[in-house]
């Protein structure tokens, strides 16, 4: 695992490690920006695509945004690559499940939640848990998103909701607790496969088929 | 010759993007002269000089007497040095289209 860069940057190299779980978040909340600025074709994304480099580099604003404007795509492209998580979690395709945004959400939200999250379970003051490798914090978060669903799983086992009348078979079947996208075993970026279907499934008699779209087939 | 920081090259790409060819030009005269020629079809000289500007800091009255030959050098050299001619490519990615 490669887990430092060298960027020369006006002559100087720069050997760069990973960034901690601070810094990591608060970049990703700048690369969504940037991209969000990008699509919305706001030019402001330059300014925070300088911001992002910056921070990485720990190296004032004002050095980035003189610099060639490919140079700083070039950057920001193999910094955000170079970042990313080694680990492949199934947590991470939790980022697949369309989730609203809550009312009560507010700017640094994610970083203050990563904060609960470790603060609560394991009683880690905010300093350690900003020091944190973002692999260690992503498997971490998985094991406690995963044993509060098996908790919540085994609570919802003793509710009567559970067991819903079946008109049917005249019983209470069990019914259980849906699981999150990530503990299905399902590849969201897999592609549906095709399924042939038996002639003798087919629909029978004979299909007409239309000329055109305004043609009416009766 | 000016190279464009991002900010400038961000501002220089939203008035050059509806004149950029569809394909990739390696030839950056034939790349240049695309660019030129769909300007003058759609007559967007202030466009042209917009961009120009961009490129060099002589005035409007300089850029006037230099003639039209030496300032479409400039614009070419431009586009050259600033390497407008992968611009696309880059804000694409990006979703910037």
């Amino acid at each position: 695992v490669n887990d430092e860069i060298q960027i020369t940057l006006n002559g100087e190299v720069y050997s760069l490690r990973k960034s901690k779980l601070r810094e990591w978040i608060h970049l990703e909340s700048l690369k969504d920006k940037i991209i969000e600025l990008a699509e919305r074709k706001d030019t402001a994304f330059s300014d925070a695509m300088c911001s992002y480099v910056s921070i990485f580099m720990n190296v004032d604003k004002e050095i980035i945004s003189v610099l060639p404007w490919w140079e700083v795509f070039l950057l920001f492209f193999e910094i955000s690559h170079f970042n990313r998580p080694n680990k492949e979690l199934p947590i991470f395709r939790s980022i697949y499940e369309k989730s609203e945004e809550p009312p009560w959400n507010y700017p640094e939200r994610e970083w203050y939640s990563w904060v609960d999250k470790f603060a609560s379970k394991y009683g880690w003051s905010i300093e350690q848990i900003a020091e944190l490798e973002i692999e260690d914090a992503f498997a971490l978060a998985q094991e406690i998103a995963t044993n509060e669903q098996l908790e919540r799983e085994w609570e919802w086992a003793r509710t009567e909701i559970a067991y819903p009348y079946d008109q049917g078979t005249k019983k209470h079947i069990f019914k259980p607790l849906q699981r999150p996208f990530w503990m299905l075993g399902i590849d969201p970026k897999k592609p549906v496969q095709t399924v042939k279907i038996p002639k003798h499934m087919m629909p029978v008699g004979n299909v007409i088929r239309s000329k055109s779209n305004e043609d009416i087939v009766n | 010759m000016k190279i464009l920081s991002i900010e400038q090259a961000t501002q220089f790409y939203n008035i050059v993007l509806p004149y950029l060819p569809d394909e990739d030009i390696d030839d950056p005269t034939t790349f240049a002269s695309i660019i030129v020629n769909k300007i003058i079809e759609d007559e967007k000289y202030d466009d042209y000089l917009e961009m120009i500007r961009f490129f060099t800091d002589l005035s409007d009255d300089e850029l006037g007497e230099l003639g039209g030959e030496k300032v479409l050098l400039i614009f070419v050299e431009g586009l050259v040095e600033n390497r407008i001619q992968v611009i696309k490519n880059y804000y694409e990615k990006l979703g910037f289209i």
